[in-house]
């Protein structure tokens, strides 16, 4: 049997198909999990965030539209959820280092200081490209901006990270300089 | 883009991330085989990504289940988390009780020693529950409603310190039990409430006049009718009953103009306490208030399951539901206090009136007759609607029981008489 699209199981979901529900759970929780727990930095409460996600989803779930490709609609839940997670609180705890930082490899840890140190439209756009594999069609949806934008946001924040990762500024071959994306 | 580099720098991101068309993707590579700025960007933005694929988080916990859509009877995470906030509130709390208590003692003891004695009982009247305040003063009689608003204020208020002050109020509150702030309530409802009730029967000599002096007597009043009704049969005293409200301070006007009407045969007034009922309504209001809003609260907290939010989501509409049930029975017992019930029964005097003339003979015969022609026709009418409708039945069973009986007395004939 054809396995069925994340569209076809969100409007089986919305025709009140648990199993449907229960499967988009299964294709997404790790991608919402991750996607949450970078920005966070704390696992629990990447958990209990990811439970809200999908709590908005079945809240929501009446007012999903086949037009909408779901990958897009539940990052955008995702998104919000976390803005007014950040919100709430300090912004400083939030990117404070979790208990197991002390374990981290010092790769890692250079990687989650680099990408706290750009400007939140730059950390989106990268995390969901690079971690989140989303194309820029998707995250233009996803953020609500025109996907030339999400092109050249990417680029300037993997020109600041190349600075803050390797320690070298990037020559840009066409320009006398660039503007970096970090905070 | 110019013409050493015909690329823009941020397609080489754009081709690393495969979002070009095939055509511009070609161009790209043709340019980077040739362009050595280029292939060290192109480079610098694949090792960018490589390094970051360092940070790969945990996938999520096993234990992490979807929320389930379905109600049951599990609740959501109530224990909220023990902050600053909370020790706060709870401070805040207690602080607010005792300022209550405090406040409230002295007031309870004053007015107990300030409330008069209740007048005596009215003289007329076959039975008295309790006569309520013959001729009570103006300003008193502003009734409960102004008391009991006054005494609200306090709680108002302190609604309107906040969520933090309101959740420390319900936290103490609930320690308390709900004894402790009936106790409170009680003691801010330092005056009686008594729903009046009085019945009057007139008899009046002008009817019509005694209805309109009667209702206009209560449009002046401010008054007005909840019930009318009257009966007019021949031969028989009319009468008008009517149940109208009211305000108590204009009730006594209202009796004197009525008393006025006529002559008194019957009058009764009751006055029903409903201090209890209402201070204990108060206490339940304000304990289901609390409650809405720590659900609120909680909802607002949420991280718990689908079926949780729920069940929280349900208990909220059930106490709101409670409270506005509560808020109904508050309003009708304030309406109860400040208006009055007053039942008239205006009964007209009987004066009794020769009866019409009687119908002359030659019409009585003319009567008679037209009624056995009628009756006549309408026999004649009625047989043949019978045959019309059982005409048939009556000639199958007529026929049938007639060949049965003919049947029957052939056989049995010759025995009977057998010289025949």
């Amino acid at each position: 049997m054809r396995p069925q699209t994340d569209e076809e199981l969100m409007l089986a979901f919305k025709g009140g198909d648990a199993g449907a529900y229960e499967e988009l759970f299964a294709r997404y929780k790790n991608a919402i999990y991750g996607y949450v727990r970078r920005r966070l930095n704390d696992p629990g409460r990447a958990e209990e965030l990811t439970q809200d996600v999908f709590l908005a989803l079945v809240e929501r779930r009446n007012g999903y539209e086949v037009r909408a490709g779901f990958r897009t609609y539940l990052y955008r839940i995702a998104l919000y959820r976390l803005a007014s997670e950040l919100r709430r609180r300090p912004l400083a705890e939030a990117a404070a280092d979790p208990p197991e930082a002390r374990m981290e490899p010092e790769t890692v840890v250079q990687v989650r200081e680099a990408l706290a140190k750009l400007d939140d439209e730059h950390r989106d756009v990268l995390i969901l490209r690079e971690y989140q594999q989303l194309s820029y069609a998707e995250i233009a949806d996803v953020l609500n901006i025109p996907v030339g934008t999400v092109r050249s946001r990417l680029f300037r924040a993997k020109l600041a990270l190349k600075e803050l990762l390797l320690g070298e500024r990037p020559v840009v071959p066409g320009l006398p300089g660039q503007q970096a994306g970090s905070a | 883009m110019n013409s050493k580099h015909p690329v823009e720098a941020e397609e080489l991101q754009a081709y690393l991330d495969n979002e070009l068309a095939r055509a511009r993707r070609l161009a790209i590579e043709q340019h980077v085989a040739a362009c050595v700025d280029c292939r060290r960007l192109l480079d610098d933005l694949r090792a960018v990504s490589a390094r970051l694929q360092a940070w790969q988080v945990e996938p999520a916990p096993p234990h992490l289940k979807p929320p389930a859509f379905e109600a049951t009877a599990q609740r959501v995470r109530i224990r909220p988390r023990l902050t600053w906030r909370w020790v706060a509130a709870f401070g805040g709390a207690a602080a607010a009780v005792l300022l209550i208590v405090a406040v409230s003692i002295p007031d309870s003891l004053r007015s107990r020693h300030m409330t008069a004695p209740p007048p005596p009982p009215a003289e007329v009247g076959k039975k008295e529950d309790r006569r309520a305040p013959a001729a009570t003063p103006a300003s008193d009689m502003a009734s409960g409603i102004a008391r009991l608003r006054r005494a609200e204020k306090p709680a108002e208020s302190k609604d309107e310190v906040g969520e933090m002050n309101r959740m420390a109020e319900y936290a103490a509150e609930a320690e308390r039990g709900r004894e402790g702030s009936l106790a409170v309530a009680k003691s801010a409802v330092a005056q009686q409430m008594i729903a009046q009730e009085v019945s009057l029967t007139l008899m009046v000599k002008d009817f019509d006049k005694g209805k309109r002096e009667l209702l206009a007597a209560v449009e002046q009043a401010g008054g007005y009718i909840a019930n009318a009704a009257s009966a007019e049969t021949p031969n028989q005293p009319r009468r008008a009953d009517f149940v109208v409200r009211v305000p108590v301070p204009q009730l006594n006007a209202v009796l004197e103009a009525a008393r006025g009407l006529g002559r008194v045969t019957y009058e009764q007034q009751a006055g029903e306490e409903v201090t209890a009922q209402y201070v204990d309504l108060q206490a339940r209001l304000k304990n289901a208030r609390a409650t809405e809003q720590r659900l609120v609260h909680v909802l607002a907290e949420r991280t718990g399951k689908v079926r949780d939010i729920l069940e929280v989501e349900r208990e909220i509409a059930r106490v709101r539901q409670e409270i506005e049930r509560m808020e109904a029975q508050r309003k009708h017992l304030e309406n109860r206090v400040a208006l009055a019930t007053l039942s008239v029964a205006l009964v007209e005097e009987f004066e009794a009136k020769l009866a019409p003339a009687p119908v002359g003979t030659g019409t009585q015969l003319k009567n008679a007759l037209v009624e056995g022609i009628q009756n006549f026709v309408g026999m004649f009418v009625g047989l043949a609607l019978f045959f019309a409708r059982y005409g048939l039945h009556l000639l199958f069973w007529g026929g049938l029981g007639w060949l049965g009986g003919r049947a029957i007395w052939i056989r049995l004939r010759p025995r009977l008489w057998p010289a025949v």
